[in-house]
C-alpha cells in the first residue's frame, strides 16, 4: 500500500492546532492557578437562607451583641447557629385568633414564615452554611475568642451585613499566615465580639500583643495535628 | 539476651510462632523479609469485578459532584434546645449495664444525641476498667441487623411466611397466653431467661411467679452452666456469685480458672492483681496457673503447669494434702539440678506441687486457690473449703448472693426438655441471648421449641432462636434501656438510655410488665420503683438525679448479709494426677476445653465485626476458631498447623482445623464456642443471604452435664488444608537482620525477676552485645534534628512534649484498648481475606511472644503502636511531607497530603502504619469487610453505621497511609479546655487516651514528660524502662517497663536463671534511675562516657571465647 500524505492544503491547519493548543495551554494554567484559588472561589459566597435574615439591622442597627445567638462560641468549637426559640423571644407568632402578643416584633411577617412554622411544627429550620471548612480541618471557635480573636478577623464587618457572606478566604495559607503573626489580630478578650470596636489613640498593638501572649501562652502551633486530625 | 544464648543458640529468644522458633524458611521469606505476604498488593480476590466496578464507580462519581466548592451544607438548629446542651460538644453519661455475664460500671461519651465512645466510670468506688464485649458494645448498637422490617418492628412467623407488625398486636396476644394460663394457675407456661443481675427484671419475674404459681420459670446459662450456683449453694446454702479481691494476696493458684480473662470478676481481679505487680513498690504476688489450655491468666503465670482437666481433681487433692503437711514441716529446698522448663513432666509437676504448697502454705490466709467452674461444683466447693481452711474466703474469695437467687421454682434446661417431651407446654416465652446458638449438643433446641404451641422470643437479633418462634420482638440494647444492675460490691445501677431505641426494641422487664398488664410498666418508672425498694424508702427526685448523674449511691446498696459455710465440700480424690507426657498421649482420649470465645463470647456478638476481627490473645486468630493443640500432640496425630482433624464422641462429631500453641497439655483440645452460627447477620454470617458463615461450631460435643469440657474423645487426623485469618506472624519486627546484627542486637521484650532486678535494677537496658549507638541531636552528629531546636528553643518551655509508657507487668494482653482504640480513631475492620493479605488496620496491635520451648512455653504480651519516635524514620522517606513531627513530639499525619507511596510503612521500624487498600468506610461500609458485602444488603440502612463514627476524627479514605496518633484529638481538646481557662498548663491526667482508659489493670500511662513530676515521666524514670530498638537511635516517646516474673526460685526457667548468673550493670554508675529530664536522651547518657565501647568489645572477646 502507498504511503499516506497530508495533501498540502491541510499544512494552514497546523497553524490553528497550534494556536488551539497554546491557548488551551493558557486557559488551563489561568483555570487551575487563579480560577481555582480560594481567594476566587470562596470569597463572595452568599447562599440565599430561608429567612432574610439581616445582620445589619440586628447585630448593626440593634446591637444584639453576637452571643445573644451564637452563645457557645466561648465554650465550644461551633459557635452555634440559634434554636428557633431564640428568634421567637421577640418575633412571637400570632396565636390561633390572630392575637399576636404585645412586645411581638412583626408577628404577622411573611418573611418570618418559615420560623413560624418551625416553632409550630417542631421541625428544624434549615438554614445553609456560609462558613463551610472541610471535615478534615477541625478549627475550634473557643479557643480563638478566648485568646482574643475577634469574630470580625475571620467573617468581617457582619454588623453591616444585610445578608452574610463569605469575607475572607479560609484557606490553609490564609489561617497560617496569622497563626505565624498573630499579633496584628489580638485584642482585649472582652471587645472580641465588638466588631466596630477600634483601639485608642494611644494604643500599642505590638505592645499590648506580646504582652497577653506572655500572659496566656498563646502561642499559636503551624503544625499539621493542630487543625488536621 | 544473654551471651550464652547468642552464641549457642541460634534460635530466637522471643518468638511468636512455632514455624518462627524453627525458622521456618515461610516465615522468614513471608512475614520477615516481606513487607507484606503474597499477593498482599494485589487486586483483591472473591470479589466480583461487578461488585468491583460499583466501588470503584461510587468513588468517581463522588469525585464528579463535588466539583470545585465544597458541597452545600445544611445546619439545623434544635428548636428549643435543651438547657444545658453545647451542640457539638462531647458530653459524658453515667450508665450501669450487665453485658455477656459482667457487671460494668461506665461512663458513654455521647455527641449531639448519639453515644460514641464507653469509658469506665472512674468515680464509682469499684470501677474497675472495660472489657473487648462493652468497648465494642457501640458497634452493636448501631447495627443495621438488628432491624427486623420497616413497616412495624416486630415479626410474626406462621410457617414460612412472615409478617411485620407492631407492639401492640404481640403484647395483645403475649398477655392473652398469660390470662389463659392464669387461669390453670399457670400451668403449661414456661418463661426462659439468661441469669441476670437486674433488680427490676426479677421483680417482674417474681410478680409472674405470683401470678401464675405453677408456671414454669426456666433459668438458662449457657455459659457457666449454673456450677458456680451449685457450690456455692452446697456450701453456703445460697447461690452466690464469686469475686476476686487480690490487693492482699501473696499467693495465687488457679486451677483452670481464667481469672484475669474470661472469668465475670475478671476486671476487678485484673485491676487488684496489678495493684502487687510492682517489684519495686513492695513484694510482689505470686500466680501459680495450673491449666489444660493456655489462657489470659495463664500468660500472667509467674510459674504455669499443663494438666489435663481429668487429673485437675487429683492435683487440687494432692495439693491440699501438700498443704497440710507443708504447715507442719519446715519447707527444705534440695540442691536440685536443671531448670524447670527442662525438666521432665512427672518431676516437674512434683516440684511445681511442692513448691505451691509450701507457699500457700507459708502465705495462709494471704494465699487463694481458684477453680475453674468447668471441673464442676465439687470441685469448686473443695476448693471454698480449702480457701475456708487457709482463711482467704471472704478476704480474698468473696461471695455476694446472686440478685436472681430470690425468683423462686427456677428450673434448668433439662425440666424444661422433659415437659415439653411430655406435652405439658403450651406457650413459651424466651426472653433474649439466643439459646440456640450456645445449646449443648444433647438437646434438641429446634425439636423443643416447635414441640409448643406458642412460642415468643424477645431478642436483639432475628437470630436463630428467632426463627423457631412464632414471634420475634426486638429488645432494645443497654445503651437504648432504662434498666439496672447490682455489681459484685453491692452498689445499685440504673441503666440509663442514651439515645432511643433505634429499632423499637423494649427492655425485658418492660415486656414481663406489659405482658402482665401491669400498671406501672414504663421502663424508667419501673426502674425507680426497683431503686426506691432498694433504698427501702422513695427515692426523691433529687436522689433520683444524683443517682442517675454518679452512676452510683453510698445509700442505694444491697444490704450484704455475712455469708456462713454450713455445707461440706465431698473428698476431693486421693490417687496422685497422672501425667501425660509426649509420648503416652492416646488418641481415644482426648479431653476437649471449650472456651467462650474472646471476640463473640457464646456466639452472641457475632455480627460485630470489631470483635470478630480482633486478634485472640493467644492464637492471634481472627474470624473463627480452631482446635488449638500442643505441637506434640499434632505431630502424635501426623498431622500439623492448619490442616483439620475430626473430634468423636457418643455419635456426634466435628471437625476443627488444627492450630498448634506451645504449652498446652497434650492429648488437650483448646476451642471456641460461639461460631458456625448460620443467622448472625451480614458480617457473622447469614446462611440464607449467602453471607459467609464464620468459624464451626463445637456444640454438637457439648454435654448438658458438663458444658465446658468433654472427656473421653476420640481424634483423627484429617488432611484437609485450612486457611486461618491469623495475624501472630504479621508485622514481624526484623529485630534479627543479618546475622551479625543478631548477635549485637537488642531485644524486642525484656524480662527479669525480682532477683535480677535486685541484682541489676537497670536489667532491661543492660544490653551487652548490642552495638555502640552514636549519638544525633545535640550531642554532636552533623545534622540538627528538629526534635533538637525544640529543646533549645526557649519559647517552646511551655509545650508539653508527649509521652506514653506501658507496664509489661501488668498488661494481661485483654485487648480492650484495641477495641477502644478502634471506637475511637474510626478504625475499619477489613474481612478475613484482607487479614489473610495482612491488611488489618488495627492501630494498636498486641505482640504475642512465646520464651521457652515447644513443651513449657512463657509468653509476653506486647502492645504496641507508632512510638512516635523523635527521629521517626518514616518522616525521612515521605515525598510529600503528609508525616511530619509537632513541636510537642507527636509523629502526626495529615491525611490530606498522603499520596499512598507507602515509603513510610517500608521504613517504619515497628511496622505500626497501615494502609488503607480501600474505601473501607466509605464505600464498603462502617465496619464491613469487602466480602460481607453481597449486593442484596446494598440498602440505604446501611447508613446506620457510620453513626458509630468519632466526628472529632478524619475519615481516611482509600490510598491513604494512617497510624496511632497518640489520640491527638483529645490532646487538643484538652489544650484547649485549658485555654478556655485562662491559658494554664497542661495538669497530669488531662489527656486520657482510648486505651489508657480502657485498660483495667493501669497498664498504660499517658502524659507530658516535660514535667517531671508527671506519672508518665516517673515511669520512664524507673530503672526498668528501656526503648525499642535504641540501636536505630529512633529515640521512641512510648516506653516500656521490662515484665517482671516472680516465681518461686526453684521454679525458675533456664532464662531467668541463666539472666541472674550473666548480666551485670554494664557502666557501673547506677544513675540510670535519676534522669527525669524531658528532652528524651536519657538513653544515651551512658554512651557519651568514653568507656563504653571498649565495654562492649570486652563482651565480644568474652563471646568469642565461650564459642571455642
Amino acid at each position: 500500500m502507498e504511503r499516506f500524505l497530508f495533501p498540502r492544503w491541510s499544512n494552514p491547519f497546523l497553524l490553528v492546532l497550534g494556536a488551539a493548543l497554546g491557548g488551551g495551554g493558557l486557559f488551563a494554567a489561568a483555570m487551575g492557578g487563579l480560577v481555582t484559588d480560594p481567594v476566587t472561589l470562596n470569597i463572595g459566597y452568599e447562599p440565599e437562607q430561608p429567612v432574610p435574615f439581616s445582620h445589619a439591622i440586628h447585630a448593626g442597627q440593634l446591637k444584639l451583641d453576637c452571643r445573644y445567638c451564637h452563645n457557645t462560641v466561648f465554650d465550644a468549637a461551633h459557635a452555634a447557629v440559634p434554636p428557633t426559640a431564640t428568634c421567637v423571644n421577640c418575633h412571637s407568632p400570632a396565636n390561633d385568633q390572630g392575637q399576636a402578643a404585645l412586645a411581638a416584633v412583626h408577628a404577622n411577617s411573611v418573611n418570618l414564615k418559615p420560623i413560624h412554622e418551625s416553632w409550630k411544627t417542631g421541625k428544624s429550620m434549615q438554614w445553609k452554611r456560609v462558613h463551610n471548612l472541610p471535615e478534615f480541618v477541625y478549627f475550634n471557635h473557643a479557643a480563638h475568642v478566648n485568646s482574643g480573636v475577634s469574630c470580625k478577623t475571620c467573617h468581617g464587618r457582619i454588623d453591616q451585613m444585610e445578608v452574610v457572606y463569605q469575607h475572607e478566604p479560609l484557606s490553609m495559607a490564609w489561617c497560617i499566615e496569622c497563626h505565624e503573626n498573630p499579633n496584628d489580630h489580638l485584642r482585649p478578650v472582652d471587645k472580641v465580639t465588638k466588631l466596630d470596636w477600634e483601639p485608642p489613640a494611644d494604643w500599642d498593638q505590638e505592645a499590648f500583643a506580646e504582652q497577653v501572649r506572655d500572659e496566656k501562652k498563646i502561642n499559636p502551633k503551624r503544625h499539621c495535628a493542630v487543625c488536621h486530625r | 539476651m544473654t551471651r550464652s544464648e547468642s552464641t549457642t543458640d541460634p534460635k530466637p529468644t522471643y518468638w511468636r510462632s512455632i514455624s518462627e522458633l524453627h525458622g521456618n524458611e515461610e516465615f522468614k521469606t513471608e512475614y520477615l523479609h516481606r513487607e507484606f505476604p503474597v499477593a498482599a498488593s494485589e487486586f483483591p480476590e472473591g470479589v466480583s469485578r461487578r461488585r468491583w466496578m460499583q466501588i470503584m464507580g461510587a468513588s468517581l462519581a463522588m469525585a464528579g459532584v463535588a466539583g470545585c466548592r465544597y458541597p452545600e451544607e445544611i445546619i439545623a438548629p434544635f428548636v428549643i434546645r435543651p438547657e444545658g446542651r453545647v451542640p457539638g460538644e462531647k458530653y459524658l453519661r453515667a450508665t450501669n449495664f450487665e453485658l455477656a455475664g459482667r457487671v460494668h460500671n461506665l461512663v458513654v461519651e455521647c455527641f449531639d444525641g448519639r453515644p460514641l465512645q464507653v469509658m469506665p466510670n472512674t468515680e464509682h468506688p469499684s470501677s474497675a476498667g472495660t472489657d473487648t464485649y462493652v468497648q465494642a458494645a457501640m458497634l452493636a448498637l448501631y447495627d443495621p441487623d438488628r432491624s427486623r422490617g420497616d413497616d412495624g418492628p416486630v415479626l410474626k412467623r406462621t410457617g414460612d411466611r412472615k409478617q411485620e407488625t407492631d407492639w401492640a398486636e404481640a403484647i395483645g396476644v403475649s398477655s392473652g397466653l398469660i390470662d389463659a394460663a392464669a387461669k390453670k394457675s399457670g400451668e403449661g407456661f414456661a418463661l426462659m431467661f439468661s441469669p441476670t443481675s437486674s433488680p427490676t427484671l426479677v421483680r417482674m419475674l417474681k410478680k409472674l411467679r405470683e401470678k401464675l404459681p405453677s408456671g414454669m420459670l426456666v433459668r438458662y446459662d449457657g455459659v457457666g452452666n449454673d456450677v458456680m450456683r451449685q457450690a456455692t449453694s452446697k456450701m453456703f446454702g445460697v447461690e452466690c456469685s464469686q469475686e476476686l479481691d487480690l490487693t492482699n494476696a501473696k499467693v495465687v493458684l488457679s486451677l483452670g480458672a481464667d481469672i484475669l480473662g474470661s472469668d465475670p470478676g475478671a476486671l476487678l481481679a485484673s485491676k487488684t492483681f496489678a495493684t502487687n505487680r510492682d517489684a519495686l513498690q513492695g513484694p510482689m504476688s505470686r500466680l501459680y496457673v495450673v491449666e489444660a489450655g493456655y489462657s489470659t491468666t495463664g500468660t500472667m503465670a509467674d510459674t504455669r503447669l499443663a494438666l489435663r482437666p481429668s487429673q485437675m481433681p487429683a492435683f487440687l487433692g494432692k495439693l491440699e494434702r501438700a498443704i497440710e503437711a507443708a504447715g507442719t514441716g519446715s519447707h527444705e529446698s534440695p540442691q536440685e539440678e536443671g531448670a524447670f522448663d527442662t525438666l521432665e513432666a512427672a518431676e516437674r509437676l512434683e516440684r511445681f506441687l511442692d513448691c505451691a504448697a509450701h507457699d500457700i502454705a507459708a502465705a495462709g490466709s494471704e494465699a487463694v486457690i481458684v477453680v475453674d467452674e468447668s471441673l464442676g461444683p465439687d470441685v469448686v466447693a473443695a476448693g471454698i473449703a480449702i480457701n475456708e481452711k487457709l482463711g482467704s474466703l471472704g478476704k480474698i474469695q468473696k461471695f455476694s448472693p446472686r440478685v436472681d437467687a430470690g425468683v423462686s421454682g427456677t428450673v434448668g434446661l433439662g425440666s424444661l426438655v422433659d415437659a415439653v417431651s411430655a406435652g405439658s407446654v403450651e406457650s413459651l416465652v424466651i426472653l433474649g441471648d439466643n439459646p440456640v446458638i450456645a445449646a449443648p449438643g444433647d438437646v434438641d433446641f429446634a425439636s423443643l421449641v416447635s414441640g409448643v404451641k406458642n412460642t415468643i422470643y424477645l431478642g436483639e437479633y432475628d437470630d436463630e432462636t428467632a426463627v423457631l418462634c412464632d414471634w420475634s420482638l426486638p429488645l432494645a440494647h443497654p445503651l437504648e434501656s432504662w434498666s439496672d444492675c447490682v455489681n459484685a460490691h453491692g452498689y445499685y445501677g440504673v441503666c440509663q438510655p442514651q439515645i432511643l431505641p433505634l429499632m423499637g426494641g423494649r427492655t425485658a422487664a418492660e415486656f414481663v410488665a406489659l405482658m402482665l398488664g401491669e400498671a406501672v410498666n414504663e421502663p424508667m418508672a419501673l426502674v425507680r420503683e426497683t431503686a426506691a425498694a432498694v433504698l427501702g424508702s422513695d427515692l426523691g427526685e433529687g436522689a433520683w438525679r444524683r443517682l442517675l448523674h454518679d452512676g452510683y449511691s453510698e445509700s442505694v446498696r444491697m444490704k450484704s448479709t455475712p455469708l456462713a459455710i454450713t455445707g461440706e465440700a465431698a473428698p476431693l480424690p486421693t490417687t496422685d494426677p497422672v501425667v501425660v507426657t509426649a509420648d503416652s498421649i492416646d488418641k481415644d482420649d482426648f479431653e476437649i476445653l471449650f472456651t467462650v470465645s474472646e471476640g463473640t463470647y457464646d456466639g452472641r456478638f457475632a455480627n460485630n465485626g470489631w470483635l470478630q476481627e480482633l486478634p485472640q490473645p493467644i492464637t492471634k486468630l481472627t474470624w473463627g476458631n480452631a482446635a488449638v493443640v500442643s505441637p506434640a500432640t499434632a505431630k502424635m496425630l501426623g498431622i500439623k498447623h492448619g490442616l483439620t482433624i475430626t473430634l468423636r464422641k457418643d455419635g456426634a462429631k466435628m471437625e476443627l482445623p488444627v492450630f498448634e500453641i506451645p504449652g498446652l497439655a497434650h492429648g488437650v483440645v483448646e476451642t471456641c464456642i460461639g461460631y458456625g452460627r448460620t443467622r448472625a447477620g451480614m458480617v457473622g454470617g447469614f446462611a440464607d443471604y449467602n453471607v459467609d458463615i464464620v468459624g464451626i461450631d463445637v456444640s454438637p460435643l457439648r454435654r448438658s452435664d458438663s458444658m465446658m469440657i468433654a472427656y473421653g474423645v476420640e481424634a483423627r487426623p484429617n488432611f484437609t488444608d485450612y486457611d486461618f485469618s491469623t495475624t501472630q506472624d504479621h508485622w514481624a519486627i526484623d529485630e534479627l537482620g543479618k546475622e551479625e546484627t543478631k548477635k549485637r542486637s537488642r531485644t524486642l521484650v525484656r524480662e527479669g525477676t525480682p532477683a535480677l532486678l535486685e541484682k541489676v535494677p537497670t536489667f532491661a537496658r543492660e544490653q551487652p552485645n548490642a552495638m555502640h549507638v552514636p549519638k544525633v541531636g545535640k550531642y554532636g552528629s552533623l545534622n540538627t534534628e528538629p526534635i533538637a531546636e525544640i529543646e533549645l528553643d526557649e519559647e517552646q518551655d511551655f509545650v508539653p512534649q508527649w509521652g506514653m509508657s506501658i507496664d509489661l507487668s501488668k498488661c494481661t494482653g485483654c485487648n480492650a484498648c484495641v477495641v477502644a482504640c478502634q471506637s475511637e480513631n474510626n478504625v475499619p475492620i477489613v474481612g478475613p481475606e484482607q487479614v489473610r493479605n495482612s491488611r488489618e488496620m488495627h492501630w494498636l496491635r498486641i505482640d504475642r511472644y512465646f520464651q521457652g520451648n515447644e513443651e513449657n512455653a512463657d509468653v509476653v504480651h506486647q502492645p504496641l503502636m507508632c512510638l512516635h519516635c523523635e527521629t521517626a524514620p518514616c518522616e525521612q522517606v515521605c515525598p510529600v511531607a503528609a508525616t511530619v513531627h509537632t513541636n510537642e513530639g507527636i509523629n502526626a499525619m495529615a491525611y490530606n497530603r498522603c499520596i499512598g507511596t507507602r515509603y513510610c510503612a517500608n521504613n517504619c521500624p515497628v511496622k505500626v502504619r497501615r494502609f488503607n487498600y480501600f474505601n473501607y468506610n466509605k464505600d464498603v461500609g462502617v465496619g464491613y469487610g469487602i466480602d460481607a458485602y453481597p449486593g442484596s444488603i446494598e440498602k440505604a440502612n446501611r447508613k446506620l453505621q457510620s453513626m458509630v463514627l468519632n466526628p472529632e476524627v478524619t475519615v481516611r479514605g482509600r490510598g491513604v497511609m494512617e497510624k496511632c496518633t497518640f489520640c491527638v484529638q483529645r490532646v487538643e481538646a484538652a489544650k484547649i479546655k485549658a485555654r478556655k481557662e485562662g491559658g494554664r498548663p497542661i495538669r497530669d491526667g488531662d489527656v486520657v487516651t482510648a486505651c489508657q482508659a480502657a485498660c483495667s489493670t493501669s497498664a498504660i500511662e499517658f502524659g507530658n514528660l516535660a514535667d517531671p513530676d508527671s506519672a508518665v515521666s516517673k515511669r520512664q524514670a524507673d530503672p526498668r524502662s528501656y526503648g525499642l530498638l535504641e540501636q536505630l537511635n529512633i529515640k521512641a516517646r512510648a516506653e516500656y517497663l521490662a515484665r517482671i516474673r516472680n516465681p518461686h526460685p526453684r521454679l525458675m526457667s533456664t532464662k531467668q536463671i541463666n539472666d541472674l548468673a550473666t548480666i551485670e550493670s554494664h557502666h557501673g554508675h547506677g544513675d540510670h534511675g535519676d534522669h527525669g529530664d524531658h528532652d528524651g536522651d536519657h538513653h544515651e547518657d551512658h554512651a557519651e562516657e568514653g568507656h563504653a565501647d571498649g565495654h562492649d568489645h570486652d563482651h565480644e572477646e568474652q563471646t568469642h571465647d565461650e564459642k571455642h
